[in-house]
């Protein structure tokens, strides 16, 4: 345990919000793509974040339990709701019944992701920032 | 002995600003940790703290003389509170607005703390120098 200890908690969660960031965007960009490596139609993707203990990086780990989880990704994972299924006989992805099916991306939805990524990212950040403001603090000692 | 440079309430001073730092970090991880699914915010219940601070040191790495610094090790289970109850689908718990106040108050007193341990210092750098 160190003052150090808050900074790699809250690196870890801004980290974290920034993949999670990377992701929604590449949804938004894709929200009308009909097609991807897959051959198939693109499929909205959700990241999956777990909670882990904070390695002790290299220093012995006295006890268990001590409550300081960092935040890691796991994975990707892929969103099992339904395609959009539009009529558009016309497009090359027509099946034969002249229906394309369009990614299972809700803009709207990826907007409030979006909005929440931000908010998480804040919060890490200022808790970063009183990390770094208690150490500041801790330095100034005997001035 | 008891004088300006070793009075108790300097050690507990230094004592409370630990736990301070310790809380910080929980505080770190329960706002890390808001959009992980299944995770349960956990805080420092400080009444436990004190109970835990007489039996703090005979732990694993038991201090075999006095003048060793304390250890700064995990913080024991028994002083963490967890909050099991979430409003949400997810079942985490963590609530963003509580834990943002959480960590400004944690901090105030932390500052709090060091003033009192700077005044401490103060003193006695007045009473080596004089005024």
């Amino acid at each position: 345990m160190g003052l150090y200890d808050g900074f790699r908690i809250s690196v870890s969660g801004m980290d974290a919000q920034i993949r999670r960031m990377r992701l929604i965007a590449s949804n938004l960009a894709n929200a009308n793509s009909t097609r991807s490596t897959t051959g198939e139609t693109y499929r909205r993707k959700d990241i999956v974040f777990a909670a882990v203990p904070l390695e002790s990086g290299g220093r012995i780990q006295i006890g268990g339990g001590d409550g300081l989880r960092k935040v890691t990704t796991v994975g990707v994972a892929d969103d099992p709701r339904p395609f959009r299924r539009l009529h558009m006989p016309g497009h090359p992805d027509a099946d034969a019944q002249g229906f394309v099916e369009f990614p299972n991306v809700e803009v709207f939805e990826e907007t409030v992701n979006m909005m929440e990524a931000v908010r998480s990212y804040e919060a890490n950040l200022m808790a970063f920032h009183t990390s770094k403001e208690m150490m500041k603090r801790a330095l100034e000692t005997w001035r | 002995m008891s004088g300006i440079a070793n009075d108790s309430s300097m050690e507990w001073a230094i004592r409370a600003l630990d736990w301070c730092v310790r809380r910080h970090h929980v505080i770190s991880s329960n706002i890390v940790n808001r959009d992980t699914p299944g995770y349960k915010a956990a805080d420092v219940d400080f009444r436990r703290v004190m109970e835990q601070i007489g039996t703090e040191d005979e732990g694993i790495l038991r201090r075999t003389d006095p003048v060793h610094l304390p250890r700064l090790g995990g913080i024991p289970s028994q002083v963490l509170t967890v909050k099991e109850t979430s409003e949400r689908p997810d079942g985490n718990s963590v609530n963003l607005a509580e834990e943002m106040s959480h960590l400004v108050e944690n901090n105030y007193t932390y500052q709090a703390l060091l003033k009192h341990v700077n005044g401490k210092l103060k003193a006695i750098k007045l009473a080596i120098h004089g005024a």
